[in-house]
C-alpha cells in the first residue's frame, strides 16, 4: 500500500490545457482522472442523444469518456496517459470524417 | 432476454425451435393469423448469426446461378418496407430499413470489365426485374457524397434493388413486436427430442415438454440433429464472418458499398464481412481483420484516420449449396425445416409467405424450388 502510494508521489506534476484553462495533472495518470479531479463535470455529449456524458468504467470499455485530445477526436480519456503540455477538449457530438487527417 | 417460466399450459398451435431472426420472423408472421405460437430458444452462449451480422438486404448479388433465388430475395426486399414500419409501430424500435440501393466499387480495369459482363449476363438471365448500372468514378464519388475514392478505384456500379437495416435494432424490435402480439418465448430450452403422436408433436428439453400440432425447426447451426428426428437429412455448415466497427463520425456516405462498408444511422462504420470456413471457431483473426481494414482504406482513403472500436466474428448457417431450405417432413407432416444464409434479407418474406405454407399447406411458387429434394439429386449425380 505505502509502496504504491510512493510510486504515485514520484510522478511529475505537469500542466494540461482543458477547455482553454490550464490545470495541473500528474504525468502518467489517466487524462480522465486529471479532469475529474479538477472539473467534476461532464466530459462530452453523446452524438446520439445529445446528453452529457462523463467517465464511467475507467477501464476503456464503455466509451463514455470520449474527449478530443491534442486535436484528435473521440479519444477515451480513461486510457490516455497524461503527458507534458496536452490540450484536452470536451467531445461534443460526432467528429467530422476528415478530422483525424490534419 | 426475457423468458417465461409459467406453469400453465404448454400446448400451442405452433412451436418454433430457434429464436434467431429466422424463428422470430416466422413467429411474428404466424401471430398475424391469430394462432398461438411459442419460440423455444437456446442460451446466450449458443452461436448466433442474428447477433453478429452486417445488416444488408442483398438482392443484386443474389442468385446469378440460381434465378429463383434472385426472385426470392427481390420479393423479400419488396416486402421489407411494410415489415419495417410494422415492427417500428409495434415495438417502438426503428429498425432503420433503407432501400435506396447499394454501390459497387471496382478496383482496377479488369474488375470493372468483369463487372460489365457480369451485369450483362445477369440481365439476360433475370430479365427486366434486374437492375445494376455501371457508373464512372466521378458519378460514384458524387453519389457517395464526395468522400474521396482511392486511386485504385476505376469505376463501379449502382443497383437500386438493395437495402440495409440496423441488424440489432431490427432483431430487438422484432422480438418486442412478437411479444406485443401475444407470442410466447422461452429461453434456455434446448430441444433434444421431437416425438410425434396422434397428429401432435411433443418437443422435449432437459426441463420441460411442449406440444403442438405443428413444429418449425429454425435452429441455425443446431438444425441438422433436429431435422434428422423428423426424417430430413441435411447439412448446415458454419461459415465464419468477421466485422469491424469504427468510432462514430458524421454521416458521410448514404449508400452501402457492397461487401465492405456501411454507415449506421448513429455514425459508426461497419467494415466487413469476411467469409471463411474454420469449423465452429468463432474467434476473430488478425490476418483477416488486417485484410478488411486494408480493403476499406484502399476504397475510402480517409478511413485511415478513423479508429476501429470493436471487432467480432460470428458463424453463418450455410446449407450445402448455399441456398435456403423450406421443407416439410413427408414422414412427419406438420414438421418443417427452414434454414437460410441471409436471414436478414429474407426476413420479410419469411414473415409474410411462410405462415400460409405452415398453416394452410399452400406453398408459394417462390418457395417451390427450395425443398431438400434438390440436395438429394445433387448427391446422386
Ligand atoms: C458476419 C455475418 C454477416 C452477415 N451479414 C448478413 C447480411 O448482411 N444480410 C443478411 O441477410 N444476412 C447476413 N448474415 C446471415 C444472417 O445473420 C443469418 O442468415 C441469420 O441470422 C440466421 O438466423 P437463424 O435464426 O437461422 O440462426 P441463428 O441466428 O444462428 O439462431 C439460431 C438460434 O437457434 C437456437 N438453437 C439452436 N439449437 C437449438 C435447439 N436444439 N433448441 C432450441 N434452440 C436452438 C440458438 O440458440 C439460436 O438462438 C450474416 C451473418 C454473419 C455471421
Ligand atoms: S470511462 Fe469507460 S471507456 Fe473510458
Amino acid at each position: 500500500m505505502s509502496a504504491q502510494r510512493e510510486s504515485i508521489e514520484i510522478f511529475r506534476t505537469v500542466p494540461l490545457c482543458f477547455q482553454g484553462d490550464m490545470i495541473t495533472a500528474k504525468e502518467g495518470e489517466p487524462v480522465a482522472a486529471a479532469i475529474l479531479a479538477t472539473h467534476p463535470d461532464f466530459t462530452g455529449k453523446s452524438p446520439v442523444s445529445g446528453r452529457r456524458r462523463s467517465p464511467y468504467c475507467m477501464m476503456g470499455l464503455c466509451f463514455e469518456c470520449l474527449m478530443e485530445i491534442d486535436g484528435i477526436p473521440n479519444q477515451r480519456a480513461c486510457v490516455a496517459s497524461v503527458r507534458m503540455n496536452m490540450t484536452v477538449r470536451k467531445q461534443i457530438g460526432t467528429r467530422s470524417f476528415s478530422a483525424g487527417s490534419k | 432476454m426475457r423468458g417465461e417460466s409459467d406453469t400453465c399450459s404448454r400446448t400451442f398451435d405452433v412451436l418454433i425451435i430457434g429464436g434467431g431472426v429466422v424463428g422470430f420472423s416466422i413467429g411474428y408472421g404466424l401471430l398475424q393469423r391469430g394462432v398461438s405460437v411459442a419460440i423455444l430458444d437456446g442460451t446466450d452462449r449458443d452461436f448466433s448469426a442474428t447477433r453478429g451480422n452486417f445488416g444488408m438486404v442483398s438482392v443484386s448479388n443474389k442468385g446469378f446461378n440460381n434465378i429463383p433465388y434472385f426472385r426470392l430475395s427481390l420479393a423479400s426486399r419488396n416486402l421489407w418496407p411494410s415489415l419495417a414500419d410494422e415492427v417500428h409501430d409495434r415495438s417502438g424500435i426503428n429498425p432503420h430499413f433503407e432501400g435506396r440501393g447499394k454501390v459497387y466499387l471496382s478496383m482496377g480495369e479488369q474488375e470493372l470489365a468483369d463487372r460489365v459482363s457480369h451485369i450483362q449476363e445477369f440481365l439476360l438471365r433475370a430479365g427486366d426485374e434486374y437492375h445494376q448500372e455501371i457508373l464512372s468514378k466521378d458519378d460514384l464519388d458524387h453519389l457517395l457524397g464526395h468522400v474521396g475514392l482511392g486511386d485504385r478505384v476505376v469505376g463501379g456500379a449502382f443497383s437500386r434493388l438493395d437495402g440495409s437495416v440496423e441488424p440489432l435494432q431490427f432483431y430487438s424490435g422484432l422480438f418486442r413486436a412478437y411479444l406485443s402480439q401475444g407470442g410466447h418465448y422461452f429461453s434456455s430450452q434446448i430441444v433434444r427430442k421431437i416425438v410425434s403422436k396422434n397428429a401432435s408433436f411433443s418437443v422435449q428439453t432437459p426441463s420441460d415438454t411442449f406440444s403442438a400440432p405443428k413444429v418449425v425447426i429454425a435452429s441455425g447451426l443446431g438444425t441438422p440433429p433436429l431435422a434428422s428426428q423428423i426424417g430430413l437429412r441435411l447439412n448446415v455448415r458454419p461459415e465464419r464472418g468477421q466485422i469491424m466497427v469504427t468510432e462514430r463520425i458524421e454521416r458521410v456516405f448514404n449508400y452501402p458499398i457492397s461487401g465492405f462498408l456501411r454507415q449506421n444511422v448513429e455514425g459508426t462504420i461497419m467494415i466487413g464481412s469476411s467469409s471463411e470456413y474454420n469449423g465452429f471457431d468463432d474467434h476473430t483473426s488478425v490476418g483477416v481483420l488486417t485484410g478488411l481494414a486494408k480493403g476499406a482504406v484502399e476504397r475510402l482513403p480517409l478511413l485511415r484516420f478513423v479508429q476501429i472500436n470493436r471487432c467480432w466474428a460470428a458463424l453463418r448457417p450455410r446449407t450445402d449449396d448455399g441456398y435456403p431450405i423450406y421443407q416439410e417432413s413427408q414422414q412427419r407432416p406438420g414438421a418443417f425445416v427452414v434454414s437460410c444464409h441471409s436471414g436478414i434479407t429474407l426476413a420479410a418474406l419469411h414473415a409474410r409467405l411462410l405462415p400460409r405454407w405452415i398453416l394452410d399447406d399452400v406453398k408459394d411458387n417462390l418457395l417451390q424450388p427450395f425443398g431438400t429434394g434438390r440436395l438429394q439429386d445433387e448427391c446422386a449425380t
